[in-house]
């Protein structure tokens, strides 16, 4: 299961350190984090649900070394 | 009289009480190190508010039932569902807040960046977009001043009778409605914008209006700071006439006088893209005789070196008509006592300071 965390200036909306949620995209993860952290969405998301361009977010994915040899070319 | 003062500031919002003539001293500072665009206090069940503009973070509402002791962040109006794709609009500001009528408990009005108008019926919980005036097709023509989008920072509610609201836009003119936000009809005429071209001066979607105030006492007068010069109606909002602050017709605020029809103060600067003083010396504009003349009044105010700008809502009248306060982007606040005879230096190091309401 992903996990997400947020900057600590969001420490008083949302998660600062990496939780785990149920979400296959960013958004999903987003729905999901905002149902423990209502206040959240108000400071990720603008009132259409769009980031802000100054926002970035930062996806790491875990290296499987059983995987290694089927790791997938794109990002 | 007042003896509060609520300073809504690139810094948070700050509380000064009167401690005796021309002494006034900070009780508390609320959302320390934030910036709050816009504050109110409701006289009709005395709760507070503060709008905060956190950029990235976007824009919040904030109340409080307790006087300031502690705040609840409430909704912000919120343009979701209205347009479509990447051009759809988004809350950029809240630029006005103001009560409904005494006979609308509960009710609240506010102006935003990018231009819509909301109305609350339960203390701002919750929030919905007036949408007579943001399908108006007129709107269409309205645009960015100072900000990219146009915004309706002036809220004027006619104490007479509360569902007649009217409001000032940057830039998109004066508008009224008389059903409470069913219909809206443009007015202004006797406006005049000098930065359109040739044909298009005189068009009422075309004026940028910096404030719009209304005479309490008198609510058929409207004043107005305009980008260009100030005006002032004694037939409401569809006949204004020029008038002639000094020394500059330029500025941003107009505080009219609650009981007196024929009195209201201007903040006079360089114009246009400048914004200072002229030669640097701040002073107020008042007319006691509905624009016909004016005096400038500079007394407590610095004469040389200021750079001293009042944003539009920087300068407020209390309901004597006795006290003012005005503060400025620099950061100075005064207060006078004298209806704008004299001015007191309360503090020389406060940050912008966006818009300043007695409590």
């Amino acid at each position: 299961m992903p996990r997400i965390a947020f900057t600590r200036h969001l420490e008083a909306v949302g998660p600062c350190e990496p939780c785990s949620y149920a979400g296959a995209t960013v958004a999903e993860l987003i729905e999901a984090t905002a149902r423990d952290y209502p206040r959240l969405k108000g400071y990720v998301l603008d009132d259409q649900g769009r980031f802000a361009q100054a926002h970035r977010r930062f996806c790491r994915r875990r290296h499987d070394p059983a995987r290694e040899g089927a790791w997938p070319g794109g990002g | 009289m007042s003896d509060r003062l609520l300073v809504a500031s690139r810094k948070g919002l700050i509380d000064y009480r009167r401690k005796g003539a021309g002494r006034w001293e900070i009780a508390r500072t609320s959302f320390l190190g934030s910036p709050v665009s816009q504050t109110l206090k409701d006289p009709r069940d005395g709760t507070l508010y503060a709008a905060l503009d956190l950029g990235h973070f976007g824009v919040k509402l904030h109340r409080s039932s307790d006087d300031g002791a502690t705040w609840e962040e409430i909704a912000a109006p919120s343009y979701e569902g209205i347009g479509e794709g990447e051009d759809a609009p988004s809350l950029k500001l809240i630029w006005a807040i103001e009560t409904g009528g005494p006979d609308e408990p509960g009710v609240l009005w506010a102006g935003t960046i990018p231009g819509g108008l909301f109305r609350s019926e339960d203390k701002g919980s919750t929030w919905t977009l007036n949408r007579p005036l943001w399908d108006e097709p007129a709107r269409a023509a309205w645009f960015g001043g100072g900000y990219d989008k146009p915004g309706v920072h002036s809220v004027c509610v006619d104490p007479r009778d509360s569902k007649v609201v009217t409001i000032g836009v940057s830039i998109g003119g004066v508008w009224e409605t008389r059903d409470g936000g069913k219909s809206w009809a443009v007015g202004g005429k006797g406006l005049w914008a000098a930065y359109m071209p040739p044909g298009e001066e005189g068009k009422p979607g075309n004026q940028d209006i910096h404030r719009l105030v209304r005479c309490a006492a008198a609510p058929d007068v409207l004043w107005i700071q305009h980008h260009n010069a100030a005006f002032r109606s004694a037939a409401g909002f569809d006949a204004f006439k020029e008038i002639k602050p000094q020394p500059s017709v330029f500025g941003f605020p107009v505080a009219c006088h609650p009981s007196d029809p024929l009195t209201a103060w201007f903040t006079p600067a360089v114009k246009d893209e400048f914004r200072y003083p002229v030669d640097q010396r701040m002073v107020v504009s008042r007319t006691c005789d509905g624009g016909k003349s004016f005096e400038v009044l500079r007394e407590g105010l610095p004469q040389e070196g200021s750079f001293d700008l009042i944003y539009r809502h920087g300068l407020v009248v209390d309901e004597t008509g006795e006290r003012l306060a005005m503060a400025s982007t620099t950061g100075n606040l005064w207060i006078s006592e004298n209806g704008g005879d004299a001015w007191s230096e309360i503090s020389g190091h406060l940050p912008p300071v966006y818009a300043v309401r007695w409590a």
